[in-house]
């Protein structure tokens, strides 16, 4: 009977304890936003995507109460941002704040988001890339058995010691009928143009003869009633932070909080781009021996003084 | 590989044909009462020079007592709860005796004094375990505290320390660290793919066709092999042969029926099962709770005494489960999209013989079995797979009078489809052949007899071979057990290896899909198992052991990691360990019976992603996987007064691992210049470390209480009154990261159920 009663008091014991434990799987933080954006040399207007990091999944909304300044530490410029509610192709919502400015070169900016009344501030600093300078050397033109023609051309960027984020390059053609300019990109893939980086400076190389080739293949009218007045090619650089671990960016590597991520009380990455460009031409022998057509400035004065007026391509650094 | 096996099998039965110089005396015991074999009965020889030879029945009710100097015996066979059998024998030289023999019940149970043969069943009981092995039989099943009549293994199981359950729902098992899908479970030698149904209390096994189960939860000898972490090897019992009987049982859980009887009077008999959920119609009334699962299961075996010395048996099995876990609410519970289903089918032929001129027993088993999984409406699910085996397989045993020595040979054809619409993503939809083939010896050599020690020894080796694709292992095991008055020290070491592979996605514990596949990491996974323990009996009513466990595990495969909400099982490579102990009590006093047994376990995995070493450094990220508990209590109290019984479980288990978060978001891949405005982001889950927290503790208390009437010698109604989870505990199965609601396990339920024997 004695142990009766000690079930007895264990039951009454248990139905004490028969409390809920309640769990809550999302701590707390003092992190308040996601951010994600670029500052862009090419952009006169600069966008940032602000997520505020909710306790539950539900779908961001419309309201979203944040104060977003940005200083350029350099000049201690500050400038506030505004809040855009856009609407997605997928039906989300989400708030992309900008400002209508442009950044530089080489210059530091700190960006900073706060909730109205909040001592917590989310903050990413991002350096733009330096300026870069391009070297372009003169052309490199012969014939292999007298038939084959070879015409290259290197360009050097001074300062850039890693591999570019994209190079585009570009021929620029005037033609008379449509009284303009055509700048015809063809694609340039460091891997494939013999690019090297070198201690101060990276270098990649122009195939003259393929690039001859593949306009006359998709552009032949350039050909007719076209003529070559330059040459370019845009470097566009990310900042010396936007790196992903092991060189590849991938969702579900960067997706882990805190991957490739610069921003303090918060999560997400701000970066910067940089932009540079170099325009030039290639010697007269060596265009007309690529068969294209030139512009007798002399004919054309009033289109002459329209026409861009490069360098032609130079051994020469352009500055120390 | 194959050569080999066969010149080893030719070589021991020459062996055994040259080792059969003295008399043999063997035989099967029976019950007198229903024909069924008895295992574990003491025969023991004595003559007038005082010589003793003996051996127990094995669960085929075997004995077999091999050299045997000629003369005149006088032979004694004794089991607890029936009358012991006396009897004189002359045994001539080289002259191999059958002896079928039945016993009665209701003797005293004489317990040998002079000779306790020594054999692992002794490993019955809470805490009768003996290097990693516990024997479950059908009475102790009993005991356990459930809303049915039917009693069930699975009750058992997890009351066993190191057995975690995903909770009362979902139906896995993880034993002493070991993922569901590295458990073997065999039924009469044929392999069960997915034993449990959805409803935690639930095997597909109901405890009334149970003869014995021999559950090791590690450290297992040469017999066995294709699964790494444990053996839950089953014997159901034949039907009865002399009159036929059944029961049916009503309950809110299931209800079940079993018929047996005899085809031929003492031949053969048929044994017939089946069990139906009736969950709409009981249990989710009494808690007014949606529980949205079906699952049934049907049993047949035929037996029959084809000759004095040989036997033969067909078992079959059928179970259906059907389901949506975390289910959350109304919508959910009613969306066929998050269904998951599994069917298992499994049939097999059993063929003993004794051969008249060696002392050997030979066991031939066929066998096919098939798991379906399906996740999603069942005619057109989202994900499928499908795994079959057809197996044929030898196994023999000689009594050679100084040891048994077993080995068997096997083969097996294994069929792996899988349709997982691109969501396993390292694994293409396709069907897969594997062949295998193998043997086995194992022997168990008595190191030291007598003066009251008793130290056996028990090596063994396993040889595996895949000819299709081209791997072959070599797995020595060595189980040991030494004796010595009231204390017993065992131990087990073994390596293991496991070529077909369940993957699931156990970041969700709402989601039990399983692809069975071929080691998908194109390496095998391995495991070595070392376990200790010791055993004292202080007194008859009291038992106490302990025993410590490790394990160390290779070339696992889990879960890529991955901080977007959505179903992922991109597998990656891992390593592990699991260690640990458990430490047992057990009371069998009169009318009072009880145990409390303590478990502590670690498990630790280390994975190795591509991407860890970018988020949490090099040498991949160790942690805790979601089974890993840490501290498992389990005690049982059973009373037995008058015609009542009163039992009484209470269990409690520290929390399981799972990953907190700080929030949500969404996730842009910043890759260089991006156009914010075509770029909504992917929902993120900004998780912290992986499986870094710990749910609540989880205990309960389940209590019943039944009385039998009894009409006349065989009619009998049983009574029972039952709650599960008594004192209402809100137990957590199931949170829901991405709302925080949460799923509870199964609360406060008062039960009655009905029992008729005939």
């Amino acid at each position: 009977m004695r142990s009766v009663y000690i079930v007895l008091a264990l039951l009454i014991a248990f139905t004490l304890v028969s409390c809920d434990e309640g769990i809550n799987p999302i701590l707390e933080t003092d992190r308040q936003f996601t951010l994600f954006g670029a500052l862009d040399m090419a952009q006169d207007t600069q966008f940032v995507r602000v997520i505020e990091i909710r306790p539950t999944l539900t779908t961001p909304g419309e309201k979203l109460d944040a104060t977003f300044t940005s200083r350029q530490l350099d000049t201690d410029t500050t400038i506030t941002w505004k809040d855009s509610v856009y609407t997605f192709e997928d039906g989300s919502v989400g708030h992309i704040f900008y400002a209508p400015t442009r950044v530089l070169a080489g210059k530091t900016y700190r960006i900073n988001v706060r909730k109205p009344g909040s001592s917590l501030v989310t903050s990413a600093t991002t350096l733009v890339p330096f300026h870069l300078e391009p070297s372009v050397q003169l052309e490199k033109v012969f014939r292999v058995l007298t038939t084959q023609l070879v015409a290259t051309q290197r360009i050097l960027w001074w300062s850039l010691e890693e591999e570019p984020y994209d190079v585009a390059q570009w021929y620029r053609f005037f033609i008379f009928d449509d009284y303009g300019f055509n700048d015809i990109r063809l694609s340039h893939k460091p891997a494939s143009r013999a690019s090297e980086t070198h201690a101060g400076f990276w270098e990649t190389s122009i195939d003259l003869v393929r690039d001859r080739d593949s306009l006359l293949v998709n552009y032949p009218e350039m050909f007719v009633r076209g003529y070559l007045v330059g040459l370019g090619m845009t470097m566009t650089v990310l900042d010396d932070k936007f790196t992903p671990p092991g060189g590849v960016f991938t969702l579900e590597a960067l997706g882990q909080p805190g991957t490739l991520s610069n921003v303090s009380n918060g999560f997400g990455y701000i970066g910067s781009i940089g932009r540079f460009s170099a325009e030039w031409r290639i010697q007269d022998t060596t265009a007309t021996s690529l068969g294209y057509k030139l512009l007798d400035n002399r004919a054309y004065p009033e289109i002459a003084a329209r026409v861009w007026d490069a360098p032609i391509g130079t051994l020469e650094r352009p500055r120390e | 590989m194959m050569r080999r096996i066969c010149l080893l099998a030719v070589i021991l039965l020459c062996a055994a044909e040259t080792l059969a110089q003295n008399a043999v005396l063997r035989g099967y015991v029976t019950d007198d009462d229903d024909g069924q074999p008895l295992q574990g009965v003491n025969v023991v020889l004595t003559n007038d020079d005082d010589a003793l030879l003996g051996n127990a029945s094995n669960r085929d009710g075997l004995f077999a007592i091999s050299g045997i100097p000629p003369g005149l015996y006088y032979l004694r066979a004794t089991y607890i709860g029936y009358q012991t059998r006396f009897d004189t024998l002359t045994l001539a030289t080289d002259e191999i005796v059958p002896y079928n023999f039945a016993l009665s019940t209701g003797g005293e149970g004489v317990e040998l004094d002079e000779l306790m043969v020594e054999t692992e069943r002794a490993g019955a009981g809470a805490a009768g375990i003996i290097a990693g092995l516990q024997s479950v039989r059908p009475a102790d099943i009993q005991l356990i505290p459930a809303p049915d009549l039917s009693g069930d293994l699975a009750s058992y199981l997890v009351t066993l320390p190191g057995v975690v359950a995903s909770g009362d729902q979902g139906g896995q098992l993880f034993i002493r660290g070991g993922e569901p899908t590295q458990n073997q479970v065999l039924m009469d030698g044929i392999l069960i793919y997915q034993p449990f149904h959805l409803i935690g209390f639930y095997s597909a096994i109901p405890s009334a066709i149970l003869n014995v189960s021999d559950v090791y939860a590690g450290g297992f000898g040469a017999k066995y092999g294709g699964r790494m972490s444990s053996v839950i090897d089953i014997s159901t019992r034949n039907g009865n042969k002399r009159r036929f009987s059944g029961e049916f049982s009503a309950a809110p859980f299931i209800s079940a029926g079993i018929l047996e009887g005899p085809l031929i009077p003492d031949k053969v008999s048929i044994l017939l099962s089946g069990r139906f959920d009736v969950i709409d119609q009981g249990a989710s009334r009494i808690i007014d709770t949606q529980l949205p699962y079906s699952f049934n299961d049907q049993f047949f075996k035929v037996h029959a005494i084809t000759s004095e010395n040989t036997q033969a048996s067909v078992t079959g099995l059928r179970s259906y489960d059907r389901g949506i876990l975390g289910a959350l609410t109304q919508a959910e519970a009613d969306s066929v999209k998050n269904q998951v289903l599994w069917k298992n089918r499994a049939i097999g032929g059993r063929f003993i013989l004794l051969p008249t001129r060696i002392p050997v027993q030979a066991e031939i088993l066929t066998s096919y079995s098939s798991i379906e999984n399906s996740f999603g409406p069942e005619l057109e699910p989202t994900r499928y797979s499908k795994a079959q085996e057809i197996s044929a397989a030898a196994n023999v045993t000689h009594f050679t009078g100084f040891t048994d020595i077993a080995w068997g040979m096997y083969f097996k054809f294994n069929t792996l489809d899988a349709e997982l619409s691109g969501i396993f993503q390292d694994i293409s939809d396709e069907t897969e052949f594997v062949s295998e083939a193998g043997g086995y010896i194992q022997t168990e050599v008595p190191v030291m007899e007598g003066d009251g020690v008793n130290f056996h020894v028990e090596p063994g080796l396993r040889l595996s071979s895949f000819p299709s694709k081209g791997r072959n292992f070599i797995e020595p095991r060595v189980r040991a057990i030494l004796s010595y008055g009231i204390h017993r020290l065992s131990g087990a070491a073994g390596i293991y290896h496991q070529e077909f592979v369940g993957l699931a996605d156990r970041r969700d514990a709402g989601d039990v899909f399983t692809a069975w596949t071929s080691s998908p990491t194109g390496e095998v996974p391995r495991a070595i198992h070392f376990l200790g323990g010791y055993q004292i009996r202080p007194w008859n009513w009291l038992t106490v052991a302990v025993e410590a466990f490790y394990k160390d595990l290779d070339n696992l495969s889990v879960a890529e990691w991955t901080s977007f909400p959505r179903f992922t099982v991109a597998i990656q490579p891992a390593e592990g360990t699991v260690r640990g102990g458990d430490a047992r009590l057990e009371v069998d006093a009169g009318p009072f019976y009880g145990f409390i047994n303590y478990g502590y376990a670690k498990v630790e995995y280390v994975a190795f992603q591509t991407e860890i070493e970018y988020w949490f450094g090099p040498g991949g990220y160790a942690y805790a996987p979601p089974h890993d508990r840490r501290h498992q209590v389990n005690a049982l109290g059973s009373f037995t007064f008058g015609g009542f019984t009163m039992n009484g479980r209470w269990q409690y288990g520290s929390g399981l691992p799972f990953s907190e978060a700080l929030g949500f978001d969404e996730f842009v891949l910043m890759d260089g210049p991006k156009d914010l405005f075509n770029e909504p982001g992917e929902t993120r889950v900004l998780y912290t470390y992986p499986y870094g927290g710990r749910l609540p503790d989880y205990h309960r208390l389940d209590v019943s209480a039944e009385y039998k009437f009894e009409f006349g010698e065989n009619t009998a109604l049983t009574v029972l009154g039952s709650a599960t989870n008594a004192y209402d505990r809100i137990n957590l199965f199931y949170i829901d990261l991405f709302t925080l609601e949460r799923l509870d396990q199964l609360p406060f339920i008062p039960a009655v159920g009905l029992k008729l024997e005939f």
